[in-house]
């Protein structure tokens, strides 16, 4: 493999330039997203900055433990996303979140790694970083919808989960439906890009194996895989996080705690 | 039936409850009645163990609320909301899912039976057959409490149950419920059921 081109500073000056293009749509339309769009965009060149020169020194090094807890920051900052996108405690929520996340995507990159890319060494940086990023970004993604929908339940149809108690239902009946709907519509996204990839968008992990030098088929092998090593820490992930925060959310009568929720948020 | 004693109940700091006591017999048709926000829909969900209190105790058939026997208590209580939401599916596989909750199964499905409760709802036969999501706000309240009828519960706790109904309806619904034999607790802004010979609890 040859590596892809090298973008110089000429290159990346016309790329910011291309950013003044919806910049300038913002502006005219006079929509409120200017100010946002130059820090979103001045936050991403930082910490992809930090994170390059970062990634740059792992991978030389590659070391196991250091592998492993540049893995752990990744799943620290996703926990606390998924904590922060529910307005939840995160004393309460800050272990049962992070186990789920921990066990999926360990048993997904060591059985991705081990049977698919096939390496024996499944810690190895330029394998483990890269794939469990795409891994657990797209987890965090099905978890803000998952976590979302089920709170969002209890905070506007709680009398809903009241009548299905009051039919008989234990909490674990009655939480059925409402788990069922938070891995329906956290999973669906993700389900709907896997039918349309190729045909509607080339996915990130495939154009850059073909800018890399693969040659397409390679690209695509992998890109398969990887759709499905997405789905599988994806469903994982939600089911565990739902399983856990159940565990930790209702008290002895099956009602939903109230200060589970930072006061302003409910 | 219920007896609740010396009750203590704020939501932050707004004093809903302070040391209140209620006692109603069984059979009892009660009607609470106290200004909006003065906590008559906790009380019934104080009963139903949804809501907890800040002191105080209560008893079902003399049984005190608590984790331990909450299951229980909950299977003599018949809790029906204002808008009741079932699950998308036919309405006679809701009532069979219900059953095949584990408390209710040694409840037996039987449609003879089933179809005539819904005689005395004044519902058609083939409302078995519909699907919930085609259902009027009024039927599906009147497959709550053919449901809760099925479940042979004791107490019926009633909150705001006749609002969206038109008054025929309203007059239909208030009658059955003054007829049956269970104690019924009621939660009311309606008419209908001031002019109704019923116990009035007022705070």
């Amino acid at each position: 493999m040859e590596g892809a081109k090298d973008l110089s500073l000429y290159s990346m000056f016309f790329a910011y330039l291309l950013f003044l293009v919806p910049l300038g749509i913002l502006y005219f339309t006079k929509v409120k997203l200017v100010k946002e769009s130059i820090f979103s965009v001045l936050r991403m060149s930082i910490q992809l900055g930090l994170v390059g020169i970062y990634l740059q020194y792992i991978f030389e090094w590659n070391i196991i433990w250091l592998n492993i807890a540049w893995l752990f920051v990744m799943i620290i900052v996703s926990t606390f996303s998924i904590i922060n996108s529910n307005g939840v405690r995160k004393r309460l929520f800050f272990f049962p979140i992070i186990g789920a996340l921990v066990i999926s995507l360990f048993l997904n990159i060591s059985y991705f790694n081990y049977f698919i890319i096939n390496i024996s060494d499944i810690f190895n940086a330029k394998y483990l970083i890269p794939i469990s990023g795409m891994l657990l970004g797209n987890s965090l993604k099905g978890n803000i919808i998952a976590t979302n929908t089920f709170f969002d339940y209890f905070k506007n149809r709680e009398q809903e989960y009241f009548f299905t108690l009051s039919l008989g239902a234990s909490r674990q009946e009655a939480l059925k439906p409402i788990v069922r709907e938070s891995l329906k519509r956290s999973l669906r996204p993700t389900l709907a890009s896997i039918a349309t990839i190729g045909l509607v968008s080339l996915p990130g992990m495939m154009t850059g194996q073909i800018l890399g030098g693969s040659i397409p088929m390679t690209a695509i092998k992998y890109q398969i895989a990887i759709m499905i090593a997405i789905f599988s820490t994806m469903a994982i992930s939600i089911f565990l996080v739902i399983l856990f925060l159940k565990n930790v959310s209702f008290n002895k009568f099956d009602v939903m705690k109230k200060y589970i929720f930072i006061k302003g948020e409910n | 039936m219920i007896k609740i004693k010396n009750l203590h109940l704020s939501f932050g700091d707004k004093k809903i409850f302070t040391d209140f006591s209620l006692v109603i017999k069984k059979g009892e048709k009660v009607l609470l009645n106290a200004p909006s926000g003065k906590g008559k829909s906790s009380l019934l969900k104080i009963i139903m163990g949804f809501v907890k209190v800040d002191s105080g105790e209560v008893y079902i058939a003399d049984k005190l609320l608590s984790p331990d026997n909450i299951k229980e208590i909950r299977a003599k209580i018949a809790y029906l909301p204002q808008d009741i939401a079932l699950p998308k599916m036919k309405v006679e596989d809701f009532i069979k899912s219900v059953l095949a909750y584990e408390s209710n199964r040694k409840i037996c499905y039987c449609r003879e039976q089933v179809e005539a409760m819904l005689e005395d709802l004044m519902l058609p036969k083939d409302t078995l057959t519909q699907r919930t999501g085609s259902l009027s706000g009024g039927e599906k309240q009147r497959i709550g409490i053919l449901i809760m009828q099925l479940l042979n519960r004791e107490v019926f706790l009633l909150d705001e149950v006749t609002s969206a109904l038109n008054s025929q309806l309203k007059e239909f619904i208030t009658d059955y419920f003054l007829r049956m034999e269970q104690t019924i607790i009621v939660v009311s802004h309606d008419e209908v059921w001031c002019q109704k010979e019923l116990r009035r609890v007022e705070w």
